[in-house]
């Protein structure tokens, strides 16, 4: 169980940073879930949501996801589909229920860190940018090799590139919502593949060489085996680090012979 | 007009209320401003407290009283829900100075509210002397680590234990010769499978209020499946009269088992006393996966002989069993394990050993199936290749094997089986799984393979010559009756089942029936909701008390009458003459002149019993998996179970029963784990890392009733309670073999021991 | 934090503890019907409304109820006891312990997909966990709640 000593509801940025900067015991809540589960004792627990961070807008080139925004928001938003398709719905379906997605946040999930996150992989395989109140935009890759800077700055939004792209998600897990045992993205963008791979159990990274490589045009079975050699995975109580690596080369395989078909449909 | 009453799938007395979320449960009724309770638990497997200081603690805000073991009665005691004298050993104090598990309590603080008594918690040092603890069931057999050395540790009855070994409780059987006979057989097989310490996994946690009555008497509310076992061991452990002890059982949100024993109720009791206060101990979630009981882990090696043909001529069947820190629920599980597998083997002689240890991990309790359900998964598993190696068909393979009714049971207490219908549920569900068609494995569109196994197993109904149900029921004025059981309902819907009978006796209206729920003030005694028991034999006890409520109601219309009791019949109307529809005098008015007036005479009636057989409930299970041979991951895609558990009172809960039973099965099969670290910590503490099915991971399950009737029983009913969780286990396994060839002689099977035997075999092909 | 808030229509104002969750602010208001089942937001048994989306009141704070509308079984009028026939006349409520918190999430769904399919059913209820009953009883009377009107 968390303790708090305070709960602030700020009306502006500017507030709910100055709070968070205030001392370290402070901290921004997302969907407050795993902060409670933490048993974390915090001074003042910051809530977003005066602030109406739980925007979904559609840009010329691109998609600003407000940080509040629910997982459940991003999930049945009907503009979202018509441009990712089924790709967050992939995603998001095996993440405990429609309950739990209706309070977890982009921006907690993402500033979390989780390496199980779902959202986080998706996110990175769609080269998120990230917009934080003092460190301005960053990208998503650079943000999650280097956490600690933004420890005392707000996420404001996530933004997408509005393109057709071409994505696909594929998670393994033990049961249909458990955390993922590996999770696993690939887009494709005018011949420029990103193959991302989560959960290993660290969190979301680029499988940078693979990446290029595919966009070589190398087999499909060739890029996700390169993808998981360019990989470290770990064991743990829901697998072993060779299970993670064949589940991984197999996902990838996968979402890259389903990209070769949509892009033929396209 | 006679109203037909069992066989009818009412919907459960409690339904209405429960569904509108009704505060009908213990933490909804526990009175206002009731003390918090919060236990500061050890966190060593095995250690002594060489001093605790709860001074700090005492002076916190908002705290009432911090207890620890120097404030306990020095009274051995058993957790165990079991009649008395029990077969668990007294292992037990309320707090004691030596700590046995990770979990162990070892003060209990109780504050005013939640956020006092967890602040006070961290205030109380405690200095401990940690020892070595066996934290691998494996190696505690004569370990020279020694968990239970106390001088006042003792047994009411020869269990068979020696804590100095580290042995809570032995047991040996057998009938014929066995070596001889596995040496005239033309196949032998055996091999050593393992079950896990599977949780319960409820959906109301343990929990229990106290306070004192106007009487000062001590008052217990409790999450519970035993309230008259609660009452004794209180009293016992509480140094308390059982006549100053009352028990009150309110809605309880599920049990499977594991509210058979005691968790919560001792210490809030002990609170209540020593503060005169109200209060409440709520278990959280993780305190619930780590600090109560859960099923036996069990390692089982399994020997089994067999004719060309197929007859099952040798079993041998030895348990090893982890019962944990304490010995509750020890023994008898240690019997069920070979009694309820090996008489399926009609022909077999058998040689059944068990020896159940203690280790410094969380105590084994009771759960559904209770030995059973891990005897049915070697047992069965072992059929199951028994029938491949001699090329039989499993099915088959388990009709000539199986007893019929009217044999003797050697392995079944030497029992006459009396009333079987399970040749019928394994030739029904041959025929409605269209088990021949799909024995051969198929591949699926989506480059998936799917195949088919089966199993069958039994269960009793009720512990012979131990388990005593008692019933009253009485007639109120307008004519509607209290039915008093001691049985507790825990959701298994026997509130509603009892009434059935009563109803079907009184030939009225379920409706005229209102089940009093337990309070052990009120209610006839009944040793409570577990063994399966409470339609076969709490239902039996209110059929006698109805059966005598009846005659004494007719005997009374039939004097208003004036005419002879034999002339009379009664239903929910009234009392009727046989010979003349014009002669009635109605329920109603008979009920207020027998009540209300003068010459008044308060209709009731009691009826107690205790079975001297134990009615084995039938099952046949069949399932059918996917398994996905790149990823090992197994999908159960199909199961149908076919079920003789005797006249059938409510269809409609029964197969709610069947249903609920089977997916836990599932789950124990492919997806709850629970894991301890090398020092003897559960992983698994949390819904999160303990995965119980969801409605996404589970089939269409197909559930037929092929009843048998049994004399003994009432209207010819047996138990559904535990039977139906023991088939998937070892049904599913053999669909994996017969899909990708892989054996599986641990559970859960997981997706990843699939890949990588499937790796394997990759590899020897190569 | 002082607050005000909505339960079930009434307005509700006073202070509310810094980390008080949902859960436990509902029921020491005297919302009995609210349960906790775990304590991992695994189980959905605690599932209410907050401005009529369903929501796990075990980890919601409370605070941020603040301005809302929380609605709990008891405010959802006839429609909850509706339903719970249905589950009843199917055999699928057992312990009841998991009832109120299934009822609001199949409630939830009906006013966002009043159509669904079972798979889609059950896969909105994939969050709401049930050890007694097996699940397909369930299934089974919330369909026909579904699909009632049709059926009249």
């Amino acid at each position: 169980m968390w303790t708090v000593k305070e709960y602030v509801m700020p009306k502006s940025i500017e507030e709910a940073c100055n709070a968070l900067n205030e001392r370290k015991g402070n901290c921004i809540l997302g969907g407050g879930i795993w902060t409670q589960m933490s048993g974390r004792h915090i001074c003042k627990a910051i809530d977003l949501s005066k602030l109406q961070l739980n925007y979904i807008d559609e840009l010329e080139d691109s998609v600003r996801i407000g940080s509040n925004c629910t997982l459940r928001e991003l999930e049945t938003n009907r503009m979202i589909s018509e441009i990712y398709g089924e790709y967050f719905q992939n995603c998001f379906k095996g993440i405990a229920g429609v309950q739990f997605r209706n309070m977890v946040t982009v921006g907690g999930s993402i500033c979390g860190c989780y390496g199980f996150s779902d959202i986080t992989a998706s996110f990175l395989c769609l080269d998120a940018k990230l917009s934080f109140y003092k460190h301005g935009i960053t990208a998503l890759s650079f943000f999650i090799n280097n956490k600690q800077s933004f420890k005392k700055d707000i996420l404001l939004y996530a933004e997408l590139p509005k393109k057709r792209n071409i994505a696909q998600y594929a998670s393994f897990r033990a049961n249909f919502n458990d955390i993922p045992i590996i999770n696993t993205a690939v887009s494709v963008d005018r011949g420029q593949y990103r193959i991302v791979i989560g959960a290993r159990p660290g969190i979301a990274q680029l499988a940078e060489k693979a990446s290029l490589a595919a966009g070589e045009g190398v087999l499909p079975e060739t890029a996700a085996m390169e993808a998981v050699e360019e990989m470290t995975f770990g064991s743990n109580m829901r697998g072993s680090k060779e299970y993670r690596k064949s589940l991984a080369e197999m996902l990838i395989c996968d979402c890259i012979r389903k990209i070769a078909v949509d892009e033929r449909v396209l | 007009m006679n109203e037909q009453s069992v066989g009818c799938s009412f919907p459960k007395k409690d339904a209405e209320a429960v569904t509108a979320g009704a505060a009908v449960y213990t933490d909804d009724i526990a009175p206002e401003h009731c003390l918090i309770i919060k236990l500061l638990r050890s966190p060593y497997a095995n250690a002594m407290i060489e001093s605790i200081d709860v001074s700090k603690a005492y002076e916190s805000e908002g705290v009432v009283c911090v207890l620890t073991w120097e404030d306990v009665p020095q009274i051995r005691f058993t957790y165990a829900g079991q009649c008395y004298p029990e077969s668990s050993p007294y292992d037990r104090y309320i707090l004691e100075n030596h700590v046995r598990y990770i979990g162990d309590p070892v003060a209990i603080v109780a504050a005013v509210t939640e956020k006092a008594a967890e602040t006070a918690l961290k205030k109380i040092k405690v200095k401990y002397k940690v020892m070595d603890a066996v934290a691998d069931f494996e190696k505690a057999l004569d370990s020279s680590v020694i968990i239970h050395s106390e001088p006042d540790y003792h047994n009411n009855v020869p269990i068979g234990g020696d804590p100095c070994r580290n042995l809570i409780c032995s047991h040996y059987s057998d009938y014929g010769d066995a070596d001889s006979a596995f040496e005239s057989c033309d196949v032998t097989l055996e091999d050593t499978f393992y079950t896990k310490a599977n949780a319960q996994a409820m959906m109301e946690t343990f929990r229990t209020c106290a306070y004192y009555d106007y009487q000062h008497r001590l008052t217990i509310i409790s999450s519970t499946q035993v309230p008259f076992h609660c009452r004794r061991i209180i009293a016992m452990a509480l140094n308390l009269p059982q006549s100053k002890v009352r028990v009150i059982k309110p809605r309880v949100g599920g049990g499977f088992g594991a509210k058979q024993s005691l968790v919560t109720e001792v210490i809030t009791a002990f609170v209540t006393n020593k503060t005169g206060r109200p209060s409440k101990l709520i278990l959280s979630r993780k305190d619930c996966f780590t600090a109560s009981n859960s099923r036996h882990q069990m390692r089982l090696h399994v020997k089994m002989g067999a004719t060309k043909d197929g007859i099952v001529r040798a079993i041998e069947l030895d348990v090893l069993a982890n019962g944990g820190a304490y010995g509750e629920q020890s023994y008898p599980t240690s019997l069920l394990v070979g009694h309820k597998t090996i008489p399926l083997y009609a022909h077999a002689a058998y040689k059944h050993k068990a020896e159940f240890v203690y280790t410094n991990l969380m105590p084994a309790g009771a759960y559904r199936g209770f030995g059973a359900t891990q005897g049915c998964y070697a047992v069965e598993t072992m059929a199951n290749r028994m029938a491949h190696v001699l090329g039989i068909d499993a099915a088959y393979f388990r009709i000539i094997n199986i007893p019929a009714a009217g044999e003797k049971m050697p392995a079944y207490f030497g029992d006459v089986l009396l009333s079987s219908k399970l040749k019928r549920c394994i030739e029904t569900g041959c025929q409605r799984f269209h088990w021949k068609e799909r024995c051969k494995p198929k591949e699926t569109e989506n480059g998936r393979i799917r195949a088919v196994g089966m199993a069958i197993t039994m269960q009793g109904s009720g512990v012979p010559m131990k388990d005593v149900c008692c019933a009253t029921i009485h007639l109120n004025d307008t004519g509607f009756y209290t039915l008093q059981i001691g049985a507790a309902d825990i959701g298994t819907g026997c509130d509603t089942v009892l009434s059935q009978i009563a109803a079907q006796v009184l030939e009225c209206s379920i409706n005229q029936i209102i089940p009093e729920g337990v309070d052990t003030d009120h209610s006839p005694y009944d040793k409570g909701s577990y063994a399966s028991s409470t339609t076969y034999v709490s239902g039996q006890a209110v059929m006698e008390a109805a059966l005598s409520l009846k005659e004494k109601i007719i005997q009374e219309g039939a004097a208003r009458l004036k005419i002879k009791a034999e002339d009379c019949w009664l239903d929910g109307q009234g009392v009727h003459s046989r010979n003349d529809e014009t002669i009635f005098i109605s329920l109603k008015d008979l009920s207020e002149q027998l009540v209300l007036k003068p010459d008044c005479d308060w209709l009731t009636a009691t009826a107690d019993h205790c079975c001297i057989y134990s009615a084995p409930p039938f099952m046949a299970g069949f399932a059918e998996v996917e398994v996905d041979r790149s990823t090992g991951k197994v999908l159960v895609t199909d199961f149908l179970g076919v079920i003789d558990c005797g006249t059938v009172i409510n269809p409609a809960l029964a197969c709610a029963q069947a249903q609920g039973g089977i997916v836990q099965g599932i789950g124990m099969a492919l997806y709850e784990d629970t894991e301890y670290t090398d020092t003897g910590k559960i992983r698994n503490n949390s819904f999160f890392q303990y995965r119980i099915p969801t409605r996404k991971d589970i089939p269409h399950i197909q559930i037929i009733f092929e009843p048998a009737y049994e004399p003994t029983g009432p209207f010819g009913a047996k138990s559904i309670g535990e039977v139906v969780i023991n088939t998937p286990c070892p049904a599913i396994t053999d669909a994996i073999y017969n899909a990708v060839g892989v054996t599986a002689s641990k559970l859960p099977v997981k997706a990843e021991d699939i890949w990588k035997s499937l790796n394997l075999q990759n590899k020897d092909n190569n | 934090m002082t607050a005000e808030l909505y339960i079930n229509d009434c307005k509700w104002k006073g202070i509310i503890e810094p980390d008080a969750t949902l859960l436990e602010f509902l029921r020491s208001n005297g919302y009995y019907s609210v349960k906790q089942g775990c304590d991992s937001c695994s189980c959905g048994i605690c599932t209410v409304w907050v401005d009529g989306f369903p929501v796990l009141s075990c980890k919601y704070p409370a605070c941020r109820a603040a301005g809302k509308r929380i609605t709990t079984i008891e405010g959802t009028g006839s429609s909850a006891n509706l339903l719970g026939m249905y589950l009843s006349a199917e055999g699928a409520e057992q312990c009841g312990y998991c009832s109120p918190g299934l009822i609001m999430t199949v409630l939830a769904l009906e006013k966002e997909n009043p159509d669904a399919s079972e798979e889609e059913v059950e896969t909105y209820l994939a969050g709401n966990l049930c050890r007694c009953s097996g699940y397909q009883l369930q299934t089974a009377g919330i369909l026909k709640y579904l699909r009632r009107k049709n059926n009249e």
